[in-house]
This record gives structure tokens, C-alpha cells and sequence, in this order.
């Protein structure tokens, strides 16, 4: 199928991953004429965690009404859309499957293309929203709870991971220690508010620097946060929060920027929710521009999953000749750079 | 008027196309874990080769269960969509009701009432009671509910009425069913295997039906966010599984 795509090309995004359902209007790539997301963090709070079972059924009720919401506050009608974008992976298998069969349906009646979109590839298009002109190469930074990886990007269509957490992810980290700390959930706000009342210096936590490659490790740090606050339960939370996070985001800027130089990066970009993370982003910025590289950082509501990124990253897919299959499913370990359609 | 049936409720996928009482397509596959990447290019010639387009349909119809939850979110989010996008009246009907009315005429004059049964997993089987007229048409006396098996047979024993089982799970029981039953002065059957699945094609025609009945229906569903419920039977699983937990 061949299909023109422009900078008026008007594509809906559809993202029901993980714990929100997502839907959003977005012009040309980058133009965002609404990003609705309804967050599913009330249900799954009293557990610490998501449950799939719960966000799957959450999906299928929300995303009627996100739809209609995304559509009014686009003001535009579903006539005038020209794709339909949808997470077909990595993500919960029950709960991608109703946002891909939402779209692949959507797709069918209204006569457009359907372009099954990598979540993780989406992240990136985040970052890229407001920056659509960012240079390559480009040292692409996903930082979630999910997900720690530090991609190579030569173009738009060229993905190459040169590092990856060997064990938790940072966001995992964040929530870990939030839990453990009994701060609210999900932890990574609750940790970088916390971190603000703090002493970043109270504790000397160690850094896994891992010095081969570019690869790193939380679990090390998550365990010496519990042990330090066992041996010595009158800390101040506070002081161990701001610690914490200090010695997290030096192990994250460092690597990034090591990564960075190796692949001689004009531009560095961060997305996922650890990259809302206001000392991470405060000292990327601080290291990027110290060596000379742009520096791209998504807004905070664009860090976290949102449908925004997914309608921008499909019109990308589009652009480049790229239209999913009706019989397209989901892949719940979907991965980078690996041709889904 | 025309009504596209979906459904995705079981291990076998289908869709219709009906006009009134008329079936003018249907299709139907075996899909064990493929519901999602079945189904939309099965809508699509379903409708084409009833030598229909979209904008020939009067309303979308869905089964909405009890069944496979993953399979049957799989259908309702895309009748959803479809009714959605294509701005028609959307109606969910209750799997074990669409396996009732699968039953001939014929055959379910022979008997006082149909339990349609769909295997809940688990070793619990979901069913539901239907009564059987004069004019052999059956209307549902006991809501749908799941449980185990004893649970099911304590429920027939109970109404002591000339019974037909359909569905997966009496098909798969049967024996059970028989020798805990044991002889008794009423009667048990069991469907064949046409009747151990809900089929979109019943979906499709007790839709048609509701609209017959109730045209409200058409109006209130121009609402603009047309949704239905799906019938799990069962709170949801709140294992915390972080091994498969994704991020935010
Ligand atoms: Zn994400």
C-alpha cells in the first residue's frame, strides 16, 4: 500500500501498554493536537505494583470515553484521521491487545492505514516532539521502570543498543526504594520530592560503574540503600532519598556520557519516566553541553507513557513506507531495532 | 436492517453479517491464542464478501462473555471501535444465551430447558438456565453465574426438568455429567459439537432482535462513546507479577 504521508498527515495514537490507557491526535510527526491519558495508578496503588489482569480490564473501560476526549480536544472529527498508530509491544500481552484491536479496528472502518508502533521506539519520538530537527547521531537515553538503555541512533530508522541495565531498571530502583522507604507509589516522584528536603551527601552509596562497555547495575545500590537504613533506622528518609538518587543518576549521566562520546553524539535524548526525574535531567544537561552535544528532554508529561509518542513515532513508521498487516498481534518482548510488521 | 456479530468469547473465533433473520455471511476459525490477529481481517471479509461496506451496517453486536477474558476484550474493544468509528449502535449479548439460541427449534422442543455451559478455567464452568416454550424459542430463567461443577449439578438436580447441556464444558464432562446424575426420572442430553461454541452468527440475530423489540436502542447509542461491559464472572487476579510487570 503506498500512502502519501505530510506534514498534515493527522494520525491518532492508541497506547494501553502497561498502567494507562492513551490516546492521542498528532499532526505531521510532531504537531499534538491532544494527548489524553487516563491513569490507571488508583487501581493497581494498593498492590505496589500492576497488576495485568486489573490494567486489562481497565483498558477496555476507558478507552471509549479516552478516545472521544482525545477527538473533541483535537477538535476534529474521526473522518479527518489519517492512520491509526497503536503500542503493539513490549508491554503486558492482555492489555496491548486492547489497545491493537481497537486500532485495527478503527483502521478497517474508517479505510486508513493501521502501523503497529514499538513502545520503546516511541519513547524516543518523545523526546523528539519538540525537537524534531535534533542532529544525528544521537545517544538515546530510555530510563523507565521498565526498561534501562542507551541506544545508538544513526537515523530514523537505525536503532543500535550499545548499553543496558544487567538487572533492575532504574525506574524499578526508584520504586524499590520508595517502597522500602514507605514513600508513596509510584516512587520516582516520591523520591525526587523527597530528595529536594534532603542532603545528597549524607551517605556515600556506591556507584556500579561496571567499567567494561556500557552496561549498568541497580541492584547493588538498592541493597546497600536497605542494609544502610537497617544498621541505622534513625536516618533521616529524607538524607537517603537525595543520596539515593545522587548516586543513581551519577551511575546514568556517567554512562550516558561515556556512551555518548564513544559514538561521537551530536545530540543526547532521554524518555521514560526516570527521565522526569529533576536531578537526572538538571545534570545530563550539564554534562551534554560541557562536551559539546545537544541536549533533548521530552516535557514530564511526555516522559511517562502517553499516546502522544506512539501517533508521533507511527507517522515515522509511515513516512518511511511502513504500514502493519489487519492480522498484526501484539509482542509482549517486542525489542529495539527488531522489524515488527 | 443489517447487524455485524462478533465473537471472540472461546477458543473459536467468528463473525456474521445478518439481515434480519437472514444470515448473509459468516466465518468461523479455531484460533486457540490468536483472537487479536484473527478477528479484524475476518470482519473485513465477512463484510466484503456479503458484497456489503461498512456503511450498510445497522448496529455492531458483541459477545461479551463469560468466556476467555483476554479473548473477549479482544472482540468488544474492537466492536467498540467499529461502532465507534462507523457511529452505530453497539450491543453486547451474553455468550451462554448466544450458545441457548443456537439450539434448533426442533430439538429444544423435546426438552423443558437448555444449559448452555462455557469452560471457566480453573476447573469452574460458567452456565446459566434457559426455559423452553411452546413455540420452542427459550428464555434465560437463571443469570449467568460460574462454579464448579458440583455447583452445576446441584442446579440442575434441583429444577428436575427434562435438560439439554450445550457447550464446551458439559461436551468435555459429559461423562461426569452422566454418572453423577445417575437415572432419574427426567431426561439429559447433550448438544453435538456445532453447539459447544457461541457462534457471531446468534450474536448478530439477538441483536437484531433487541432492536426489533426496544428501537431506543439506536438513539441512546448515538452517545458518541459506545462501550458494553464485559461478563467476567470473577474478580480480577491480583497477583502482583513483577517478573512480567511493565513500566510507566
Ligand atoms: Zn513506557
Amino acid at each position: 500500500m503506498t500512502f502519501a504521508v505530510t506534514e498534515s498527515t493527522v494520525v491518532l495514537g492508541i497506547e494501553t501498554s502497561c498502567d494507562e490507557t492513551a490516546v492521542a491526535v498528532v499532526m505531521g510527526g510532531t504537531d499534538v493536537l491532544s494527548s489524553v491519558v487516563a491513569s490507571q495508578l488508583d487501581e493497581h496503588a494498593r498492590f505496589g505494583g500492576v497488576v495485568p489482569e486489573i490494567a486489562s480490564r481497565a483498558h477496555l473501560e476507558a478507552l471509549p470515553h479516552v478516545t472521544v476526549q482525545a477527538l473533541a480536544e483535537a477538535k476534529i472529527d474521526l473522518s479527518r484521521i489519517d492512520a491509526v498508530a497503536a503500542t503493539v509491544g513490549p508491554g503486558l500481552i492482555g492489555a496491548l491487545l486492547v489497545g491493537v484491536s481497537a486500532a485495527k479496528a478503527t483502521a478497517l472502518a474508517l479505510a486508513v492505514p493501521f502501523v503497529g508502533v514499538n513502545h520503546l521506539e516511541a519513547h524516543l519520538y518523545a523526546a523528539l516532539l519538540d525537537e524534531p530537527n535534533a542532529e544525528f547521531p544521537l545517544l538515546f537515553g530510555l530510563v523507565s521502570g521498565g526498561h534501562t538503555l542507551f541506544v545508538e541512533m544513526t537515523n530514523h530508522d537505525s536503532y543500535r543498543v550499545v548499553g543496558q541495565t544487567i538487572d533492575d531498571a532504574a525506574g524499578e530502583a526508584f520504586d524499590k526504594v520508595a517502597r522500602f522507604l514507605g514513600l508513596a507509589y509510584p516512587g520516582g516522584l516520591a523520591i525526587d520530592n523527597a530528595a529536594t528536603r534532603g542532603n545528597d551527601k549524607a551517605i556515600n552509596f556506591p556507584r556500579a560503574m561496571l567499567n567494561d562497555g556500557f552496561n549498568v547495575s541497580f541492584s547493588g545500590l538498592k541493597t546497600a540503600v536497605i542494609n544502610y537504613v537497617r544498621a541505622n533506622p534513625a536516618v533521616s528518609t529524607d538524607d537517603v532519598a537525595a543520596s539515593f538518587q545522587r548516586a543513581a543518576v551519577d551511575v546514568l549521566v556517567h554512562k550516558a556520557r561515556r556512551a555518548a562520546r564513544e559514538i561521537n553524539a551530536r545530540t543526547i535524548a532521554l524518555g521514560g519516566g526516570v527521565a522526569a526525574n529533576s536531578l537526572l535531567r538538571r545534570e545530563i544537561t550539564t554534562a551534554g553541553h560541557a562536551d559539546g552535544m545537544a541536549v533533548v528532554l521530552p516535557s514530564r508529561e511526555m516522559c511517562t507513557d502517553n499516546a502522544a509518542m506512539i501517533a508521533s513515532a507511527g507517522w515515522y513508521c509511515l513516512r518511511r513506507g511502513e504500514v502493519s498487516s489487519l492480522d498484526a498481534g501484539a509482542n509482549p518482548n517486542l525489542k529495539l531495532g527488531v522489524a515488527q510488521r | 436492517m443489517i447487524v455485524l456479530g462478533i465473537d471472540t468469547a472461546t477458543d473459536v473465533v467468528s463473525v456474521a453479517v445478518v439481515d434480519g433473520d437472514v444470515v448473509l455471511a459468516a466465518s468461523e476459525l479455531r484460533s486457540e491464542r490468536r483472537h487479536a490477529e484473527d478477528l479484524t481481517p475476518m470482519i473485513d471479509f465477512v463484510v466484503k464478501r456479503a458484497g456489503l461496506a461498512f456503511s450498510d451496517l445497522a448496529a455492531i453486536a458483541v459477545d461479551v462473555g463469560p468466556g476467555l477474558f483476554t479473548g473477549m476484550r479482544v472482540g468488544i474493544a474492537s466492536a467498540q471501535a467499529l461502532a465507534h468509528a462507523l457511529s452505530l449502535p453497539l450491543i453486547g449479548i451474553d455468550g451462554l444465551a448466544a450458545l441457548a439460541a443456537a439450539v434448533p427449534t426442533a430439538t429444544t422442543l423435546q426438552f423443558d430447558i437448555v444449559v448452555p455451559t462455557i469452560d471457566a478455567r480453573r476447573r469452574e464452568v460458567a452456565w446459566a438456565t434457559h426455559r423452553v416454550h411452546d413455540a420452542g424459542a427459550t428464555t434465560r430463567v437463571d443469570a449467568p453465574q460460574v462454579g464448579s461443577i458440583e455447583d452445576l449439578l446441584v442446579a440442575v438436580r434441583e429444577r428436575g426438568q427434562n435438560c439439554l447441556f450445550v457447550g464446551d464444558f458439559a461436551a468435555r464432562h459429559r461423562d461426569h455429567i452422566t454418572t453423577a446424575l445417575g437415572p432419574q426420572a427426567w431426561g439429559i442430553a447433550f448438544g453435538d459439537d456445532t453447539l459447544n461454541w457461541p457462534h457471531a452468527k446468534q450474536v448478530a440475530l439477538l441483536a437484531h432482535g433487541q432492536l426489533l423489540r426496544d428501537d431506543s436502542l439506536v438513539d441512546e447509542v448515538q452517545r458518541r462513546a459506545p462501550s458494553v461491559p464485559a461478563m467476567y464472572l470473577r474478580e480480577a487476579d491480583a497477583e502482583i507479577n513483577w517478573a512480567t510487570r511493565s513500566h510507566a
